[in-house]
């Protein structure tokens, strides 16, 4: 069946208006390379290259086609046969190796100075960054570096390459996964993250070394590249020290007697993470699944294992909230937050329950921001037009700030404000609003 | 004229438009047919502007090249499918809201604005487009015209070709007609309007389109009745009918497609019912009350097991909403689905019902039943496998008796999607010899050197078969 329905949820398609920037057009694209009808042209791969796998077409299947899997094929054979192209390629080798990947965004952090200073008006490598642009300086110390350092208390245990937060107080136990952009661009939504975990009476372990979730590569056509990262970080999570073990007495004084909920704040990582059973090798599937089954997004966690703790009246003395001026926000849905997850109404609640915060909804706010990951830096144009509709619906609500759920989108928002000349809207992670209503930002 | 120079020369003519080829021009093959469209159209191209459309099909009409007019592709007959030596005329690059008149109560628009876009802009005026096809999500007015489409709510509110005012037209040589216009009344002339829509792009290229809105009903009220049988369900909406209720909306699901229907939407509805009966009635509060009653006494008389109303707007919704992906979500069934839309006289419907479902047990083949039963619009929908040559004879066997039915119990081919290249073989047995003449002649007076659409609707003459 091939009713078009998914042209209704593409936000591509809503740009572009052509057959092949929606779902169905693609997978008549990816049949007709399989079955020899059409031969794998530059046009094909451009058309292939141009959704932001957002999951939104697979969401509103009614025939329950699962869109975003035959895309990522579609990708692998594109890879495959074409290779991924220099910048993608290096790109992707460097999220391969945590070292590498930390190296050059330390020595990005000393160059972004000279190189990103002004905003940058010609050619970025190849990244056609068009004037105006507002790219994110790569800040000095990561996440992990910052919690290694012993910010919020942290310890770090070096046996099984963890960080971990929290004493005795906790009553449980979590693993907060960070993922690259919170660990590397954005470390305080990861202490943010962390704070709340910690205000919710939880102790928190976090990779000492993280690993990539593997979702850049996968969407980019490299499967055993991002196979090879998901099994890592299986084995990362399998080990007895991260799962399994912290008993009572331990050093850092917890308890895990059951298998840890992998908390995530980037709902990309997240799926990522409920995608590894399809990924992983036969001696993953097994723990894969039980992984996959631990995934939960730190809205949901907060609302479910910590009910009451974030602004619940009856608990309100237990959560010790900071005065300051009201905040008009407004919440902008990630695509794979709420059109993946289905997660919609729990960051709202939480943020309702702040006191001093209004929440007034924008326009359409499931509607993609445009980011896309990596596609935002590869159809700059397109991205620009879909983040532009999003600017203008933040404006028209007149909130001083906007929040939401991934790290993506909120570089991606941020960014778009900033094109519109509104700058003045302050961009935040839900968990950072949280971590600021405890009093010390 | 080589392929090369066609190409360019279209692409001059639509500049600030798009014209694809090749790999790019195949997702336009086909449309929501199942197994129809595999390879590629000559190019497609896709309008910035009104005035580019005169200058391609004029193009196309001296070169002798068939123009196939494209909405959004939703057509369920075969209606937009291009053969490889045929350009697709994208039309949905023209898709603002002229204007909405509340004076006048008229709607303005360009053919590529989606119905549902039209919907939400006149809701939000206290205005009301009733017709509703089950594509409205993504569907074009332009196509909506083109094809004379229907929806749920027909019963009470007619269709598409009743809400039509006033068309712009670009002939297949490229002039441009105006037919009708914002006035209720218009007899002068022949009732061209009438006659482009529902002609399925055979007839001209709509460029604008006037319809006609009404005041937005007071309130809405959804009621749903569960039946043991699908025979129960059609005596039901008899008895709706006889009780000079006329609900907005009035559909049949069966067991099949409830079931199929909840596993995409899971917005509650009993997967062990036999048959369900949805409606929805609407007006001032009062009528409504009243009406809602006795929709709810007569399904109570034919033996519903349960039957209760919305509790709130948002059920409303979703219930309409799960019902509008029937089609596709019987297609997580099986492989291949054969959507049929032959339609009766309203009271036949229980005729009609147990017609196909002996239909299905000769043929040993499952058959789910959903639609407008309250309109006499059936979706009998066979559901097979393509790769099973025995199976799809046994299939084509099926679809062609129920097309017997239908036509035995004075109904028609086609309620709403048209006959496009998948009823054309039928079309004899609905008019005869003389009706199919009437058909050639018209289209042969206004396009006659056949580039619109061709091959759609009219069977030719060798093949048109009883």
């Amino acid at each position: 069946m091939r009713c078009g329905f998914c042209q209704a949820a593409c936000p591509v398609y809503r740009e572009e208006g052509t057959e092949f920037s929606v779902a169905r057009g693609k997978l008549i694209l990816i049949e007709a390379v399989l079955d020899g009808r059409s031969p794998l042209t530059p046009a094909v791969r451009d058309a292939l290259d141009a959704c932001l796998l957002c999951k939104s077409c697979r969401a509103a299947c009614p025939s329950g086609v699962r869109t975003d899997l035959i895309m990522a094929a579609g990708r692998e054979m594109a890879a495959e046969r074409h290779g991924l192209g220099v910048v993608k390629a290096n790109a992707l080798a460097a999220l391969r190796r945590p070292k590498v990947l930390g190296v050059a965004s330390a020595i990005g952090a000393r160059l972004w100075g000279l190189a990103f200073a002004r905003e940058a008006d010609g050619n970025l490598w190849r990244l056609r960054v068009p004037p105006g642009n507002l790219y994110p300086r790569l800040p000095a110390l990561s996440f992990v570096s910052r919690l290694a350092r012993g910010e919020l208390g942290a310890v770090a245990d070096p046996e099984s390459a963890t960080i971990v937060v929290g004493r005795s107080a906790a009553a449980k136990t979590v693993i907060f996964f960070p993922g690259c952009l919170v660990h590397y661009m954005l470390p305080e939504v990861g202490l943010a993250a962390v704070k709340v975990l910690l205000a919710a009476r939880m102790g928190v372990i976090v990779p000492a070394r993280p690993t990539c979730c593997g979702t850049p590569l996968y969407v980019n056509g490299d499967r055993a590249g991002a196979t090879e990262l998901a099994e890592t970080n299986l084995a990362w999570l399998s080990q007895p020290g991260v799962t399994l073990s912290l008993s009572a007495g331990d050093k850092a004084g917890m308890v895990l007697e059951e298998p840890a909920p992998v908390v995530f704040a980037c709902p990309s990582c997240a799926e990522s993470w409920r995608g590894y059973p399809e990924l992983v090798g036969e001696r993953w599937v097994t723990a894969a699944k039980e992984a996959a089954g631990r995934v939960v997004d730190i809205s949901v966690f907060l609302s479910k294992a910590a009910p009451g703790t974030f602004g619940e009246p009856a608990r309100r003395d237990e959560w010790p909230v900071a005065g300051g001026p009201g905040r008009t926000v407004t919440y902008h849905d990630p695509c794979h937050l709420a059109q993946a997850q289905g997660v919609r109404s729990e960051p709202r609640a939480l943020l309702k329950a702040l006191p001093g915060v209004t929440l007034k909804e924008m326009a359409d706010p499931g509607a993609c921001c445009g980011s896309g990951g990596t596609f935002g830096l590869f159809h700059v144009d397109l991205s620009r037009r879909i983040g532009g509709k999003k600017a203008k619906d933040i404006a028209e609500t007149g909130a001083d700030t906007v929040a939401t759920g991934c790290p993506a989108c909120l570089l991606q928002i941020r960014q778009e404000l900033h094109l519109a000349g509104q700058s003045q809207v302050a961009v935040r992670h839900t968990v950072e609003l949280l971590a600021a209503a405890l009093g010390d930002e | 004229m080589g392929e090369g120079k066609t190409v360019a020369t279209l692409r001059g003519l639509v500049p600030g438009g798009g014209v694809f080829t090749g790999e790019l021009a195949l997702p336009y093959a086909g449309d929501a047919t199942p197994a129809m469209g595999g390879r590629a159209p000559l190019a497609v191209v896709r309008p910035g502007r009104r005035e580019d459309i005169s200058a391609v099909l004029a193009f196309c009409n001296a070169e002798g090249i068939g123009v196939v007019p494209r909405g959004s592709g939703t057509n369920l007959s075969g209606g937009v499918t291009a053969a490889e030596d045929q350009v697709v005329l994208a039309v949905n690059g023209l898709s603002r809201l002229l204007e909405i008149d509340e004076e006048n109560l008229t709607a303005t628009v360009e053919p590529g604005l989606v119905t549902a876009a039209l919907h939400k802009a006149v809701e939000n005026r206290g205005l009301f487009y009733p017709p509703d096809p089950g594509s409205m999500a993504v569907s074009t007015l332009g196509g909506n015209v083109a094809e004379g489409a229907g929806g749920l709510r027909g019963l009470k509110y007619g269709v598409t070709r009743d809400y039509i005012l006033g068309l712009e037209v670009v002939l297949a040589d490229g002039r441009v007609i105006r037919l009708g216009g914002k006035t209720v009344k218009n007899v002068s002339g022949y009732d061209l309007l009438r006659l482009m829509v529902g002609s399925e792009g055979t007839l001209g290229v709509v460029t604008e389109i006037t319809v006609r809105v009404v005041p937005a009903p007071e309130t809405r009220q959804a009621i749903l009745g569960v039946f043991a049988t699908v025979d129960a369900a059609a005596s039901a909406v008899a008895r709706v009918i006889a009780e000079k209720v006329v609900p907005a909306t009035l559909e049949l699901l069966d067991d099949v497609t409830i079931r199929a229907v909840e596993d995409y939407s899971r917005c509650g509805l009993p997967t062990d019912a036999g048959a369900l009966l949805l409606a929805e009635v609407d007006g001032m509060v009062e009528a409504v009350a009243r009406e809602a009653e006795r929709v709810k006494a007569a399904f109570r008389a034919e033996g519903a097991r349960e039957v209760r109303a919305a509790t709130d707007a948002r059920e409303r919704d979703q219930i309409w909403m799960a019902r509008r992906t029937a089609v596709s979500a019987l297609a997580r069934v099986r492989p291949t689905i054969m959507l049929e839309d032959a339609t009766v006289p309203r009271s036949r419907i229980p005729e009609m019902v147990r017609a196909v479902s002996g239909i299905s047990r000769r043929h040993n083949l499952p058959i789910g039943t959903f639609g407008h039963a309250g309109d006499g619009n059936l979706h009998p929908t066979i559901l097979t496998d393509r790769r099973d040559p025995e199976e799809m004879k046994r299939a084509e066997a099926a679809v062609a008796e129920i097309f017997g039915a239908a036509l035995e119990l004075g109904g028609t081919l086609s309620g709403e999607h048209g006959i496009g290249l998948a009823k054309r073989p039928f079309m004899k047995a609905q008019f005869g010899e003389a009706g199919l003449d009437v058909h050639r002649r018209v289209k042969a007076a206004l396009d006659p050197r056949g580039i619109l659409n061709p091959g759609k609707l009219i069977p030719p003459e060798r093949v048109s078969q009883g």
